[in-house]
C-alpha cells in the first residue's frame, strides 16, 4: 500500500514545474515580452516590403553567400551563384500565389499560342547548345553526338519544361498552388531566424566554455544528450505551461530542441584546433581572450558554422511541430492538413517547408564556404 | 662562474601522471624512473636538471625522443608546468611569476620555434609574422612595417601576402623562424625547428641560423635528435637519456671525451674532423730539442729515450724552429755537417691550437715530419703526429691503427 501513496516520476516532474510556473511567473512573463517582441519584430520586417522586393532581397542574399569568393559582378561569381539564386528566386514565387498569377496574366496574356514558342523554346535552346558544340566534329558525326548530345545538367532540362507549363495557358495550372502562402512562409522563417538566433546566442558561448574546461563538458554532454532524445513534441507541454499558447511557447521549445548542435560542434571546432598551433600563439604572449578571438575562433568556423547549420534545420523542423503549441506560419498549415485530411493543402504547405528548408540550408551552407569551386 | 648567465635551470623535474605528490616524494628519495613508473603509474619527462646558459650562446639539448628534451624546453617559458625546480631567466623566476607578468615575458624575452611550425593557416605570411607584435597591441601599419623587414632577413621577400599552406615545408619553417625574430626577443627557443625538414634545405637553414647568430647574437636554446646537427650548431650541447642530462660541454667534450657508453654510441660514426682540434690530439709536453745547446750526441739521446726519430728544435725562448731527424743528427755527429743549424727541417709546418684535423689533413699531404703545434707567438705546444690524425678520421683506437701499419693492411 506504500506504493499508492508515494509519489511517481511523471506525477513529481508535473508538480516542480506547476510549482515553478507559479513561483517564477515573473520570469517567463518576462521571457514571453522579450521572444514576442523578437518575432514580431522579424515577421514585421519580413512582410514589410513588397514580396517581390523580399524575394529579391532574399535571393541577392543567396548570390551573396554563394558567390562571395569571387568577385561579386563578374561571370564567376555569377556561375557559382546563379542556381541558388534563381532558385530562391523562383521556389518563393511558387509560394506567392498572387504574384505569380499577375506575371502568368502578363506574360501569357489572351495569346493561346504562347505554348507554341515555348515549345520551340523548348528545342531550340538545347538545339543551338548542342550545335555549338557539335559544329566542330561534324554535326550528325557519332563525335559529333558525343560532344554535344548531352545536357550539361539535366536540371537545364527541368527549367525548360517548367518554363514551356508556365507559359502555357491550359498547364499553368499544374504549377501555380491553390491559395498564397507567401504571409505562412515569411511567418515560418520569423519564427526559424528567432529561434536560431536565440539558440545560438545561448549555444556558441556555452560551446566554448565546454572546449576550455573537461568538467563542463562533462556536465553539458549528458543535458544535450538528453535534451536531443527526448521526442521533441514533449517539450511543448511545459512550454504551454510556462508561456501559454502562440509562437512564445514554440520558439522556447525549439530552442530547446536545436541547441544542442549548437554547443556540441561549437566545442568540438574549438577542441580540434591543432594543439600545436594553440601552443604557438601561447608561447608569444597570447591571452586566453587573444587566444580564442584570433586563434581558435577562426580555426573552427567551419566546424561552428557546420553547427549552425544544423541548429537552423533542426529549428525549422521543430517550428512545424510547434504548430502544434499555435505556433503561426506553414507548421499550421500542414497541422490543419492534417486535422482535415487535406491532402492538397498539406502537399503545398510541406513543399513550402522543403523550398525554406533548402533556401535556409543553402544559404547557411554557403556562408561558410571559403573556398573557390574547381575549374571543371 | 661568468656573470653573464642569462638562463638558470635548477633541479627541474617534470613528472606526468595522476599521482604527482607520490612520484616527487619518491624523486625525492632517488628512487629510478622505473620504479616511479611502476609504483605510481607516473613518468618521470625531466628527472633534476641543471644548466646555465650564457649570454650569446647556442645551448643545444640532444636525445633521442622520449627522452625529455621537448617537454625541459617547454618549462622555459612554462607553457609546461614544472613539477619542481626552479627557471631563472635574468631576474625573473619564470615558475613563481604572476599571469600578467609571464605574458610579458612571453612577449618580450622570448620567441620559439616549432618543430611543426605551428603557423596560423587562415593568415597570410606577413600576418602570421606579425603575429607576435600583434598580441602585444602594436599598430598594424607599423607591425607590417616590421613584418616584412623580418621576412627579408629570413628571406622570404615577394611572399608576404601568401597563405601559408602555399609554401613549402622549408619556407614554412622560415616563416616560423621570422615570427619568433620580430619582437627581437633576447631569447630564441627552437624545439627541434628543422626536424620535420628534408637533409638538403635542412643543412640550409642550419647555416642560415648561424649567419643570423652572427648578425644578431641571440641567447639560443636548440633541441635536436640529430648529433651532426647539435655539434654543427652548439657552442654547448647537453645530452638527455630518460630525462637525465648525461653529459654537458662543448661539442669537442663530447666527442671526445663522450661521459658514458650512451654518449659514446652517439658519438660513433660521426665526422670528428671539423670538430676535433690540433689541441685535444696533440702531443703534450713533447721531447724537444733545446737549439742553443743540445749536440749530436745529446739530441740521439733524447730521441732515444723517448723513442722516436724526429725531434721539434726551439730557440732559446721557446719558439718552434723545426724539425732534426736521427739520420742527420747522426751525419751531424760523424762532422759531415757542421753545425745543427743544418740539420734542422726549418720549413716544417706549424699549426695553432685551435685548428681543426679537416685542415691538418692536406697539410701531412705535403710533409713527412709531424706537425707542430705552436700558440700566437709561436711557442711550442705540442706536436701532433700522423697515427693521432688518422685515428680522428676512421675512428679507431691507436693501437689498431699502429696493428695495421705493422702488418700491412689486410682485406
Amino acid at each position: 500500500m506504500m506504493i499508492i501513496a508515494m509519489k511517481f516520476l511523471g506525477k513529481s516532474v508535473e508538480k516542480g514545474i506547476n510549482w515553478l510556473s507559479v513561483a517564477a511567473g515573473g520570469f517567463f512573463d518576462g521571457i514571453t515580452a522579450g521572444v514576442d517582441a523578437l518575432v514580431e519584430t522579424l515577421q514585421t520586417i519580413l512582410l514589410f516590403p513588397h514580396p517581390l522586393v523580399m524575394m529579391v532581397i532574399i535571393a541577392a542574399l543567396g548570390y551573396y553567400a554563394s558567390a562571395k569568393n569571387y568577385k561579386l559582378l563578374s561571370r564567376e561569381g555569377w556561375k557559382a551563384g546563379r542556381f541558388l539564386t534563381l532558385f530562391i528566386f523562383f521556389g518563393l514565387l511558387l509560394l506567392e500565389r498572387r504574384m505569380l498569377l499577375k506575371i502568368v496574366d502578363t506574360v501569357v496574356m489572351e495569346f493561346d499560342y504562347w505554348y507554341i514558342i515555348a515549345l520551340i523554346l523548348v528545342i531550340f535552346i538545347p538545339g543551338y547548345q548542342y550545335y555549338k558544340k557539335a559544329k566542330k566534329s561534324g554535326l550528325f558525326s557519332k563525335s559529333g553526338f558525343e560532344a554535344g548530345g548531352k545536357f550539361k545538367h539535366p536540371i537545364q532540362f527541368v527549367v525548360l519544361l517548367l518554363a514551356f507549363l508556365f507559359l502555357s495557358k491550359k498547364y499553368v495550372g499544374l504549377i501555380v498552388m491553390q491559395q498564397s502562402y507567401w504571409e505562412d512562409t515569411m511567418l515560418t522563417l520569423a519564427l526559424v531566424v528567432a529561434s536560431a538566433l536565440l539558440a545560438l546566442v545561448i549555444g556558441i558561448p556555452l560551446g566554448i566554455w565546454a572546449s576550455r574546461s573537461d568538467r563542463v563538458e562533462g556536465t553539458v554532454r549528458p543535458i544535450l544528450d538528453f535534451m536531443q532524445t527526448m521526442p521533441p513534441f514533449v517539450y511543448l507541454i511545459p512550454a504551454i505551461l510556462f508561456f501559454s499558447v502562440g509562437n512564445v511557447p514554440g520558439v522556447v521549445a525549439t530552442v530547446v530542441f536545436s541547441l544542442p548542435p549548437g554547443v556540441r560542434l561549437t566545442n568540438l571546432g574549438i577542441r580540434g584546433v591543432q594543439p600545436n598551433v594553440v601552443e604557438a600563439a601561447r608561447s608569444f604572449g597570447s591571452s586566453d581572450r587573444q587566444l580564442l578571438y584570433k586563434v581558435q575562433l577562426p580555426l573552427a568556423k567551419p566546424t561552428i558554422l557546420a553547427g549552425v547549420n544544423q541548429v537552423i534545420m533542426l529549428a525549422l523542423s521543430m517550428v512545424v511541430i510547434a504548430s502544434m503549441v499555435g505556433a503561426a506560419g506553414l507548421g499550421q498549415a500542414v497541422y490543419k492538413g492534417i486535422l482535415t485530411a487535406d491532402v492538397a493543402l498539406g502537399f503545398e504547405a510541406g513543399l513550402g517547408i522543403v523550398l525554406v528548408a533548402i533556401l535556409l540550408d543553402r544559404v547557411s551552407q554557403e556562408i561558410g564556404n571559403t573556398e573557390r569551386k574547381s575549374e571543371e | 662562474m661568468e656573470d653573464n648567465t642569462r638562463i638558470r635551470i635548477e633541479d627541474l623535474s617534470v613528472i606526468f601522471g595522476r599521482r604527482k605528490k607520490d612520484a616527487k616524494k619518491m624523486l625525492q628519495q632517488n628512487k629510478s624512473k622505473e620504479e616511479i613508473l611502476k609504483e605510481t603509474g607516473c613518468t618521470v619527462a625531466v628527472n633534476k636538471v641543471n644548466f646555465n646558459i650564457q649570454e650569446g650562446e647556442i645551448f643545444v639539448v640532444m636525445g633521442l625522443s622520449g627522452s625529455g628534451k621537448s617537454t625541459l624546453i617547454r618549462c622555459v617559458n612554462r607553457l609546461l608546468v614544472p613539477t619542481e625546480g626552479r627557471v631563472v631567466v635574468d631576474e625573473d623566476d619564470i615558475l613563481t611569476a604572476e599571469e600578467s607578468r609571464l605574458r610579458e615575458l612571453r612577449r618580450k624575452k622570448f620567441g620559439m620555434v616549432f618543430q611543426n611550425f605551428g603557423l596560423l593557416p587562415h593568415r597570410t605570411v606577413a600576418s602570421n609574422v606579425a603575429f607576435g607584435l600583434e598580441i602585444q597591441g602594436m599598430s598594424e601599419e607599423e607591425r607590417m612595417k616590421k613584418a616584412y623587414d623580418v621576412i627579408n632577413t629570413v628571406g622570404l621577400q615577394g611572399y608576404e601576402e601568401k597563405m601559408t599552406g602555399q609554401l613549402s615545408g622549408g619556407m614554412q619553417q622560415r616563416v616560423g623562424l621570422a615570427r619568433a625574430l620580430a619582437n627581437d626577443p633576447p631569447v630564441l627557443l627552437m624545439d627541434e625547428a628543422f626536424s620535420a625538414l628534408d637533409p638538403l634545405i635542412r643543412a640550409n637553414m642550419q647555416d642560415e641560423l648561424l649567419d643570423l647568430q652572427e648578425r644578431v647574437q641571440k641567447t639560443i636554446i636548440f633541441i635536436t635528435h640529430d648529433l651532426d646537427e647539435a655539434l654543427k650548431l652548439g657552442d654547448r650541447i647537453a645530452i638527455m637519456k630518460e630525462g637525465y642530462i648525461v653529459q654537458n660541454g662543448t661539442p669537442e667534450d663530447i666527442l671526445t671525451n663522450p661521459a658514458d657508453d650512451y654518449v659514446k654510441a652517439f658519438v660513433e660514426g660521426v665526422d670528428r674532423s671539423d670538430i676535433v682540434t690540433a689541441g685535444t690530439i696533440m702531443i703534450e709536453n713533447p721531447t724537444f730539442v733545446d737549439g742553443k745547446k743540445d749536440g749530436a750526441e745529446m739530441i740521439l739521446r733524447k730521441m732515444n729515450q723517448a723513442g722516436v726519430n724526429i725531434l721539434p728544435v726551439v730557440d732559446e725562448r721557446d719558439k718552434f724552429m723545426g724539425f732534426v731527424t736521427d739520420q742527420d743528427t747522426s751525419r751531424l755527429r760523424k762532422k759531415e755537417v757542421n753545425s745543427i743549424r743544418d740539420i734542422i727541417h726549418d720549413h716544417s709546418a706549424s699549426v695553432y691550437e685551435d685548428a681543426t684535423v679537416a685542415e691538418i689533413i692536406p697539410i701531412f699531404r705535403d710533409t713527412s715530419f709531424p706537425i707542430a703545434v705552436v700558440n700566437k707567438d709561436n711557442k711550442l705546444k705540442g706536436v701532433v703526429i700522423h697515427s693521432a690524425v688518422v685515428k680522428e678520421v676512421v675512428g679507431r683506437e691507436e693501437k689498431e691503427i699502429e696493428q695495421i701499419i705493422k702488418e700491412g693492411y689486410k682485406i
